[in-house]
């Protein structure tokens, strides 16, 4: 048996066979293939390649037309590296006099010339293995895509384990067969973690390198509540954990009566619940746990599956599935909140030295007008479906949000002109998460429909502390009391001028934080479907009086640690069966 | 023929030259090889040109035979001579 630790990012416990993904993120079967099968894996390979050089020339004509010729040159190179004479001849060796299938050639080559450029002595020019390893993901997409190897085809109970997940590896998984996700790297707030919540599923995540241990096939078991992974349990393990696993089913069920009741405190404060969601399907859990609407729809997802090909009709009929699925209830839609360096697959190490406070989100999309507009005419169409507002992610300036505004009135003209139907009074609202917003929070509430806190980036910002860097995680703590005063600021001016206000990002999710976002007089909170339950159970125990008071002691308090304390005493105190620090 | 060129660039041989490299040896009825050490690579290779790992202040001999032979080594050489500005 392997004991191992990691992060727990979604709670819950599971027990399966292991799934192994490799490094980079896909599977390579090393498989030697019979003579019959060589000229058809020479084939594969080939065609292969003929198919990523077009994704690139495709690529490298829009990136330059949006970002400028030097971003658009990477795929040009990219393009004619896999014209290189010598890289095709040793694929092509490997497969013809090794037998190799052509997935494990490519994948073998690759990985050398990866570790050649590892070992070059110039820092710069030993980037450049980054391109080699980008280009081998995109072949073996192509690849794997076209074969029976791919993660769509599992049909077991699966615990997934990998160094790392990307969206498109996620989505492409048989939902229905994945129990957890254990994986090498991420932190809270990773891709694994948000699907993961999305699915309601167990996630460990950071659990450092352990891939090479474990085979496909073992049992495991993921407890993620305790951030634990036992690979080949012993039996006692193992019945303790089937015990566990039933409990929490009878308690699941209990808790199921609570979806069809409307959130309210005990004094009978109306709380407004909604969803955050990603992939259509998630739309359907939020009504099914009883969501008020969707506060918080990422987009994102939908701009890197396709590859900067950004494909009006497609946004479109996403929006519109997920604003029919919620029934009159208001869907929320973020535009794309993606950094530079995301939608470029990490081609450009060293380009964007300080992602977050680089090109990244809003300041992007007004980067690639074009591309705006296009998610922007997608989101309108669908506003003939139903209610949908518009959230704008990350806007700092007021100018910025003058230049939002010019845009989308660019577009309901481009809309009327072609005679497509769209909500005239489609409201449009800012994420407020950069102090500078904060301060200026009174002019932009005169300016827009409604706000939204997020609070994971609000955090990121008045801290200046980078979650994902463990050195210095510890510091991101949404009870510092600096960040306390800016949503109080933010909730407390959104209330006087009557323009809703909402609140997503991880503290919307954690129960011991809900009095005291109450208390500073939030009513409306967005969250996965996973965390409604308990949201909705901690609401009903809660007075409006106790919350208000609680804030305002908070209010006055100057340390993180202390706040923390207070408010795990009260919620103990509240719901003592289940938050008195239990086993 | 062939002729000794320097790598001026402070960035080394990077992936932008290697692109132009490659681009500009296609050009030509010829055969132009680079070579480093004892190391000797297809001009028209990108990958094979970067794998060099030709550092800023290394030295290079650029080969060239057949017909246009004269005509590519100056033009591949030139792109040494004329700083190309990395930014990839």
């Amino acid at each position: 048996m392997i004991t191992l630790k990691g992060i727990p990012v979604s709670p819950g416990i599971a027990i399966g066979e292991a799934l192994v993904i490799d490094n980079e993120g896909f599977r390579i079967s090393h498989s030697v293939v019979d003579p019959s099968e060589v000229e058809e894996e020479i084939n594969r390979y080939k065609n292969a390649f003929d198919i990523a050089q077009q994704e690139l020339a495709t690529n490298a004509k829009t990136v330059t037309k949006e970002l400028g010729e030097s971003y658009g040159l990477i795929f040009q190179a990219h393009h004619a590296i896999l014209d290189d004479s010598m890289l095709r001849k040793e694929i092509l060796e490997k497969i013809e006099k090794e037998r190799y299938s052509a997935p494990f050639a490519i994948s073998t080559v690759f990985r050398q010339y990866a570790e050649k450029f590892k070992n070059i002595p110039d820092n710069q020019l030993s980037l450049r293995a980054n391109d080699i390893l980008d280009l081998e993901t995109r072949i073996m997409k192509i690849v794997m895509g076209v074969h029976s190897e791919s993660l769509t085809a599992i049909d077991k109970d699966l615990i997934v384990l990998a160094h790392n997940l990307t969206p498109s590896e996620t989505t492409n998984m048989n939902r229905n067969c994945i129990r957890a996700f254990v994986t090498e790297i991420g932190s809270k707030g990773s891709h694994t973690a948000i699907i993961a919540e999305a699915l309601e599923i167990p996630a460990v995540v950071g659990v450092g390198s352990f891939l090479d241990s474990v085979q496909a096939g073992q049992r495991v078991i993921v407890d993620g509540n305790q951030g634990i992974i036992y690979i080949n349990p012993t039996v006692e393990i193992l019945k303790q954990y089937q015990k566990t696993l039933h409990r929490y089913y009878e308690l699941n069920a209990q808790l199921n009566n609570l979806d069809n009741i409307p959130c309210q405190t005990k004094d009978g404060t109306r709380i407004r619940i909604l969803g955050n969601m990603e992939l259509e399907f998630e739309a359907q859990n939020c009504l099914n746990r009883g969501a008020d609407g969707i506060g918080l729809y990422r987009t994102e997802f939908l701009w890197l599956t396709n590859e900067l090909q950004l494909d009006e009709e497609s946004h479109f009929q996403k929006y519109k599935q997920v604003v029919e699925t919620m029934c009159g209830k208001p869907v929320t839609i973020r535009t794309c909140d993606l950094g530079a360096d995301k939608l470029l697959t990490n081609i450009l190490p060293g380009e964007d030295r300080n992602p977050a406070l680089g090109l990244r989100s809003i300041r992007l999309c007004l980067s690639m007008p074009e591309m705006f507009r296009k998610q922007l005419r997608a989101i309108l169409r669908a506003s003939a479906y139903g209610p949908i507002q518009i959230l704008f992610p990350m806007v700092s300036t007021l100018s910025e949000w003058r230049r939002i505004k010019m845009i989308v009135n660019d577009v309901f003209e481009d809309l009327d002109e072609r005679g497509i139907p769209f909500n005239h009074n489609i409201p449009l609202g800012i994420m407020v998460e950069v102090p500078s917003t904060v301060m200026m929070i009174e002019e932009f509430l005169q300016a827009v429909d409604f706000i939204s806190i997020g609070t994971n980036d609000l955090i990121q910002y008045t801290v200046a502390v980078d979650r994902t860097n463990k050195d210095v995680a510890k510091l991101f703590n949404g009870c510092e009391p600096s960040v306390i005063k800016l949503i109080w600021k933010t909730v407390t001016a959104a209330n006087r001028v009557n323009k809703p206000v909402s609140l997503c990002g991880q503290m919307a999710s954690d129960p011991a934080l809900t009095m005291l976002l109450l208390g500073l007089g939030l009513r409306s909170l967005s969250m996965p479907p996973g965390a409604m339950r308990d949201i909705k159970r901690v609401c009903s125990s809660l007075d409006m009086l106790r919350c208000r008071e609680i804030a305002f002691r908070a209010l006055r308090t100057d340390n993180a640690g202390d706040i923390q304390s207070l408010l795990q005493r009260e919620l103990a105190n509240i719901l003592p069966e289940k938050y008195r620090q239990e086993e | 023929m062939y002729r000794l060129v320097t790598v001026s660039n402070p960035e080394g041989l990077h992936m932008r030259v290697a692109l132009l490299i490659s681009e500009c040896a296609k050009k030509y009825n010829a055969t132009v090889t680079i070579t480093k050490g004892s190391e000797t690579v297809s001009a028209c290779d990108v990958l094979q040109v970067l794998t060099l790992g030709a550092v800023s202040g290394v030295k290079l001999r650029v080969d060239a035979q057949g017909e246009q032979a004269s005509e590519a080594l100056n033009d591949v050489c030139a792109l040494f001579e004329n700083n190309v500005q990395s930014s990839v």
